[in-house]
């Protein structure tokens, strides 16, 4: 079993409440969802974010609209949409609660 | 001397040499192979195509500037191969796995070729009952039936490999069932060479201790 698989498997399952709450602070262009999410280490190639995006977007959790850039192609600015901030605060509680029982079991384990 | 290609990636122009080119080509190929099954394929497709013309930009020191082969590289580092980020995505829709049973003759369980625990499998029976109705059938018929079972030792597979015993149980073949179907072959085995009787082969050897007395 490799350390590698497990990482990726944990990552995934929280990607796209990553992304749903990056995107609800303010209307990001993909490279800057690219960049936080790089930055904060949930992942290691940006393939991975592409299919997630249209995935959300195809779910009416997410919008986009096309802006000119003075550099490089048009980008795509998402936003988030009613249903996807429901979502999104959904997303959040089922985190907290699996936060506070994850760190509750792993610290009461006398294993460690 | 190296050939340089004029390339559109998500309207806008690029330089870029043959050997980048190629190599670009080849990316975005085995891309698009990767998202085929995945929904909205076009759409993420043409956002990667966005991205790496964005990469592209930014590595542009000055407007006559050729991609070259490590440009290109780079940016497939950046974005990954699709295998790295393709492995048990949702969206893709698993291959069909064939499930359907097929008939087969069961060499593990015989009395004379198999044929009666195969039509078991592909009928769901009880393998005895179709053993019955074969002697049956064989008796009253005077001979017919006899032929008809030699037409199916004849002309019905034996299920040599583990995908074909799934097969014939009409379990789905993938890399799980036959890790499973290995395992449990394995372990009969094992417990068939447990159930050696140790007794038996140790009077053996004291009736004919010479056996082991050249040793």
């Amino acid at each position: 079993m490799k350390i590698e698989n497990t990482t990726a498997q944990m990552r995934k399952g929280i990607l796209e409440f990553c992304i749903l709450s990056l995107i609800s602070g303010r209307d990001l262009y993909t490279s800057e969802i690219l960049e936080s999410l790089k930055n904060g280490k949930m992942v290691v190639v940006e393939g991975t974010v592409y299919p997630l995006l249209t995935r959300l977007k195809n779910a009416d959790l997410l919008q986009y609209r096309w802006e000119e850039s003075t550099s490089g192609p048009p980008r795509k600015y998402y936003s988030i949409t009613t249903k996807g901030k429901s979502f999104l605060s959904e997303l959040q509680q089922v985190w907290n609660e699996l936060n506070k029982a994850v760190i509750h079991i792993t610290k009461n384990n006398p294993n460690e | 001397m190296n050939k340089t290609v004029n390339i559109n990636l998500a309207s806008t122009f690029f330089h870029i040499d043959e050997n980048a080119y190629k190599k670009l080509q080849s990316y975005l190929n085995s891309l698009e192979k990767g998202f085929k099954n995945t929904m909205g394929k076009e759409e993420i497709l043409k956002d990667i195509e966005a991205r790496i013309a964005e990469l592209f930009q930014e590595m542009k020191t000055n407007s006559d500037y050729v991609i070259n082969e490590s440009n290109v590289e780079k940016v497939i580092s950046i974005l990954g191969e699709p295998e790295d980020f393709m492995s048990d995505d949702e969206d893709t829709t698993p291959p069909k796995e064939s499930s359907h049973k097929k008939l087969y003759r069961d060499p593990e369980d015989k009395y004379i070729a198999g044929v009666a625990s195969g039509l078991g499998y592909y009928f769901g029976l009880d393998t005895s009952w179709i053993r019955v109705l074969w002697l049956l059938l064989i008796l009253f018929s005077g001979g017919t039936f006899l032929l008809i079972y030699f037409l199916f030792w004849i002309l019905v597979p034996i299920a040599k490999t583990t995908a074909d015993k799934l097969k014939m149980k009409g379990e789905p073949v993938n890399i799980s069932t036959i890790e499973k179907k290995i395992k449990q072959e394995f372990e009969e085995v094992s417990s068939k060479i447990k159930d050696i009787d140790y007794d038996k082969a140790s009077k053996t050897l004291k009736k004919n201790p010479k056996i082991f007395s050249g040793f």
